[in-house]
């Protein structure tokens, strides 16, 4: 450990360096744990907090006593409460108004929210707890006053949240738990509310499906029931926040990789370096044992204050981002212990991987014959070809190359690095294009008319219209999977002329019967080609399809089914439709709408998928942008580390020119020269990269359901080669001028072996 | 002014001062130390260790600045000369051979000797006169080994072809024989003997009774001044001079 720490001393500048590259990796790390962790686990978390039922039955308003018979005869039954909820109440608070309340009112029981600031109702009168959204919203907390609906106002005595749903405003409503108790004592005409939620909870968690089945079968006699598990609020949830966090939390992931393989590299480029004084340390009579722990002391005595500064410099930046999406997803944030565990254990895995990487290199290379490792052995015996000729570029390109393992592992790097930095550019125009690009959801047509189905030859006659029909929507869920949402889609002909997800697997829909699936519902409900697809619209009897197709559908994460819309409109005649409407190539979309609004359709443009809410977008693309900030930093890192290093390494090489008689125009094209041999290939590796490995991971982790087109363009890696290029040419140019101002004794002196 | 007129001084140094390290550690290395070497001599300088013959090569060859006093290579000042002036004059007029070679472990031993040939404003004959340099000192057989495939004599003889591939007037060689054995110490002096015959100026740093047997002038660096000694060792003759 002395040793170890003696070296270091020795080399100041050496383990700043590597200590800072340790230290941006780490941060990128702390960046990606932090927002993986919390995001990937914030349902479940939130699901424990708040004591989230296994199962919700609503239903219309009914005597409680009449149904707590039937459920408390269910199977597997460890608790159960009913709720009041009432909705389109008007709430108010100071200037804030909002028509659309939701009041659940409580009576005793399990609650199945969890309160995170303040106290639950109690039995006074005029007491409230407001969910967490409407609080930030509105800035209201324990001791405001809000008023809601017919109730009057009410003092906020806690602030609640519950993962059932989305937060206020993600979500247009906002709700509000009150107390049976309380309203009955505001209220004193009545004896007892209603209830027409109740919420259930499984003995097993584990078994719920016996409960949800046992439920569904002792519904009859109820209207309108329907049943939302927790699996399905899961799914609900997840399809607010959509393809974007899963995105963030994939990217987060791959960033994860990168600081793994920055940082071994880093840790085995050094040790190359230094093969000469191993060399001499064998020499010496010091054990390769001894030689290997003194390299990996080294590499822990740096990593870990690097790694510790990196991954809490990471972990704070990147938690009020996250808590961001938390709380717009009304989901809980680790608390600071766990989020501090996972940091330690980041940290344990950084300063290990950092020894480890050290250590074996220099345990390979100590049991070489030190009379190798003496004379440069990692040099690549020169190739007779090129006689140093090709001038200063060629010989800057020779340098760098001929340590060929070392030359491999700064392409790697830098490979990597830039290939994140074109998944970054390729997801960065993904979102915007999945919020404005209708063709990115595989949709066809751009405008919607809100005109009757029997006007459509009209619309089709329009110039500029190729193609109109009517477009049939309904949310139903699964029959055979309660809760699990999905949205049917309907056109009476062909819908590939207005919709073409593409197909993964079997064949398009031909007939009434016959229904294409999303990859998402077909994982979901166990779905292929051949099976049955039984759904339940929102208020019809249930309906049933068979699955010819699967098609990867980006729209609702894949929770889709194209059917013809006849069985629909048996079911619900009075489906509204409106108009899809495909232009032509080139046609002028605003003479089109004009067109329609003469016929008296409202024209609206087709926007892109995901929720339509923009702070909730703009919260996530501030995420996004962190992530993409701290790897385009670690990445610019890499880049001139590579250089500097290059560059200090062949100081001695550089003075030896000097003396020669070499100018800084000559260093400049030395330099380049060398700087573009790495850069070039890294280029190749990153494109490579990107289109081979990154993209299709990131779109399978994102979501395997759908065909994310995440591939870089053309114009994105013309344009980091470019950067690439760029940036080696000015790093060159300002390094030669750095080069040529010292004496040239200083660098003929540290190669003076 | 030709700079192979024989009576005209290649290198001419006068009253250097140098001190390393600064305020109390400050060292003065040189203390006013002057000398001169004309074409076809061969000029060699002896000192303890320490005694700061690196320091004064090093200054004479414009890789290091003088604190005081001035340099003059073929007519031409070093010392104040721009960055963009010295590398001109490293270039074309001086040649340097390193006690440890300094060869480049990349390249084979030929791209080393042609390594000043290929830098921008390099003379155009000197990839030729390289070859026929590795030819004329025997390295031949070697040429296209790695460095460290190579002897050390065998490394001494390929620094001192890439010192003469681009004919300089001057050369100046710090302890060229230091890491060498008696044989291959004999051949590189020899060589160095020769380029010194052809009308260079040679200045040689050495410790070693053969290189000194060799010169025609010997001087002795103490105190940080040059005495001059007589061929063979005796006592000093006269100080160098202060002034051309
Ligand atoms: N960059 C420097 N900083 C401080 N001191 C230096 C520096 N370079 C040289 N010295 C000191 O200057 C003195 C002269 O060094 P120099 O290398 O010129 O000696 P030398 O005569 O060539 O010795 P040797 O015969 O051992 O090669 C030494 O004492 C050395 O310690
Ligand atoms: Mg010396």
């Amino acid at each position: 450990m002395r040793n170890a720490w003696a070296g270091l001393r020795a080399r100041p500048g050496r383990a700043a360096l590597t200590g800072a590259g340790i230290a941006a990796a780490a941060l990128v790390l702390g960046v990606a744990l932090t927002v993986a962790v919390g995001l990937a686990t914030g349902f479940d978390r939130a699901a424990t907090q708040a004591d989230l039922p296994s199962v919700v039955a609503r239903f219309d308003e009914e005597d409680p006593r009449d149904v707590a018979d039937r459920v408390r005869r269910l199977p597997n039954l460890a608790a159960h409460s009913f709720r009041y909820e009432v909705t389109r109440v008007e709430l108010r608070a100071g200037a804030n108004r909002l028509g659309e309340g939701v009041v659940h009112v409580v009576g005793g029981g399990r609650r199945g929210y969890a309160v995170v600031a303040g106290r639950d109702v109690g039995d006074a009168a005029g007491e409230v707890v407001i969910e967490q959204g409407l609080a930030r919203e509105w800035d209201l907390g324990p001791g405001d006053t809000l008023d809601v609906g017919e109730a009057g106002p009410a003092e906020v005595v806690g602030v609640a949240v519950a993962p059932d749903n989305v937060a206020f405003p993600l979500a247009r409503t906002a709700r509000v738990y009150l107390s049976e108790a309380g309203l009955l004592q505001q209220f004193p005409e009545g004896s007892r509310f209603p209830a027409n939620l109740v919420l259930l909870w499984a003995a097993d968690e584990e078994r719920a499906d016996v409960l949800l089945s046992f439920a569904r079968q002792s519904a009859y006699g109820l209207s309108s029931v329907r049943f939302l598990t927790r699996e399905g609020l899961r799914s609900l949830v997840e399809q607010a926040s959509g393809i974007v966090v899963a995105l963030l939390v994939a990217f987060a992931i791959i960033a994860c990789a990168l600081a793994g393989v920055l940082l071994a590299a880093g840790a085995h480029s050094e040790i190359q370096r230094r093969l000469a004084q191993l060399g001499v340390q064998r020499a010496l009579g010091v054990t390769p044992g001894a030689v290997t722990a003194v390299a990996a002391a080294q590499g822990a005595l740096v990593a870990a204050p690097a790694a510790a500064a990196g991954l809490l410099v990471g972990g704070l930046l990147a938690a009020g981002g996250t808590d961001a999406v938390l709380a717009a997803l009304n989901e809980l944030p680790p608390g600071p212990g766990a989020r501090a565990t996972v940091l330690a254990g980041a940290w344990g895995g950084v300063v290990a991987l950092v020894a480890g990487s050290a250590a074996w290199p220099a345990w390979r290379a100590a049991r070489r014959p030190p009379a190798g490792l003496l004379r440069g052995g990692d040099v690549s015996p020169p190739r007779k070809a090129a006689r140093g000729r090709g001038g200063m570029t060629a010989l800057g390109a020779r340098l760098v190359t001929a340590h060929r393992a070392r030359y491999a592992a700064v392409v790697a790097v830098l490979g990597m690095a830039a290939a994140v930095v074109l998944l970054l550019l390729a997801l960065a125009s993904l979102l915007e294009r999945l919020r404005d690009d209708p063709a990115t959801l595989g949709k066809r047509y751009s405008l919607t008319a809100a005109l009757p189905a029997d006007r459509a030859d009209e619309v089709r006659a329009l110039p500029g219209v190729a193609a109109a029909a009517p477009r049939y929507e309904q949310r139903a869920t699964g029959a055979s999977a309660l809760g699990s949402p999905l949205r049917v889609i309907a056109y009476p002909g062909d819908h590939t002329i207005f919709e073409a997800p593409a197909l993964a697997a079997g064949r398009r829909l031909a007939g009434p019967g016959e229904a294409e699936v999303g990859q998402g519902l077909a994982d979901a409900l166990g779905l292929r080609p051949g099976s049955t697809l039984a759904i339940q619209p929102g208020d019809g009897e249930e309906l049933r399809f068979r699955v010819v197709g699967v098609v990867r559908a980006l729209q609702d994460e894949g929770r889709v089914a194209y059917v013809r819309p006849d069985r629909l409109l048996a079911a619900s005649p009075s489906l509204e439709a409106p108009l899809a409407v495909r232009l032509d190539d080139g046609a002028d979309a605003a003479a089109v709408r004009a067109a329609l609004a003469r016929l008296g359709a409202e024209p609206r443009a087709v926007g892109g998928a995901t929720g339509d809410d923009r702070g909730f977008l703009a919260v996530l693309a501030g995420l996004l942008r962190l992530v993409a900030v701290t790897v385009g930093l670690v990445c610019l890192y890499a880049l001139v580390q590579s250089l500097a290093l290059t560059v200090r390494e062949r100081r001695g090489a550089v003075a030896v020119l000097r003396a020669a008689g070499a100018d800084h125009r000559a260093l400049r094209r030395l330099l380049f020269g060398a700087a573009t041999a790495v850069v070039i290939p890294a280029a190749v590796v990153a494109v490579a990269l990107e289109e081979v490995v990154l993209a299709p991971a990131t779109a399978r982790l994102a979501a395997g359901y759908a065909d994310l087109p995440l591939g870089a363009g053309l114009g994105q890696a013309v344009a980091v080669s470019g950067a690439l290029l760029g940036l080696a040419a000015l790093a060159s140019w300002e390094m030669a001028r750095r080069l040529a101002r010292e004496p040239v004794v200083t660098g003929l002196r540290e190669t003076g072996r | 002014m030709d700079p192979r007129d024989a009576s005209a001084p290649v290198l001419l140094a006068s009253n250097l001062v140098k001190a390393h390290g600064t305020g109390r550690g400050a060292r003065r290395i040189l203390d006013g130390a002057s000398l001169h070497a004309r074409a076809g001599e061969l000029v060699a300088i002896v000192g303890r260790s320490g005694s700061g013959k690196s320091t004064l090569l090093q200054i004479l060859g414009g890789l290091d600045r003088p604190d005081d006093g001035w340099v003059e290579v073929a007519g031409e000042r070093v010392t104040g000369a721009s960055e963009r002036r010295l590398s001109a004059l490293r270039r074309h007029r001086i040649g340097f051979v390193f006690q440890f070679f300094h060869l480049l472990p990349e390249l084979d031993g030929l791209a080393n000797v042609l390594l000043p040939a290929t830098l921008p404003g390099a003379d155009r004959a000197a990839p030729a006169r390289g070859m026929e340099l590795v030819e004329r000192l025997g390295l031949s057989d070697v040429a296209h080994l790695a460095p460290h495939q190579l002897s050390g004599g065998e490394q001494q003889r390929f620094a001192l072809a890439r010192a003469l591939v681009a004919d300089p007037p001057l050369i100046l060689a710090d302890e060229p024989i230091g890491n060498l054995d008696a044989a291959s110490g004999q051949t590189v002096l020899r060589l160095l003997r020769d380029a010194a015959d052809q009308g260079r100026a040679v200045v040689m740093v050495t410790h070693q009774a053969e290189a000194t047997a060799v010169a025609d002038r010997v001087l002795r660096l103490d105190d940080g001044r040059v005495t001059e000694l007589q061929p063979g060792g005796g006592e000093p003759l006269e100080t160098a001079h202060d002034a051309p």
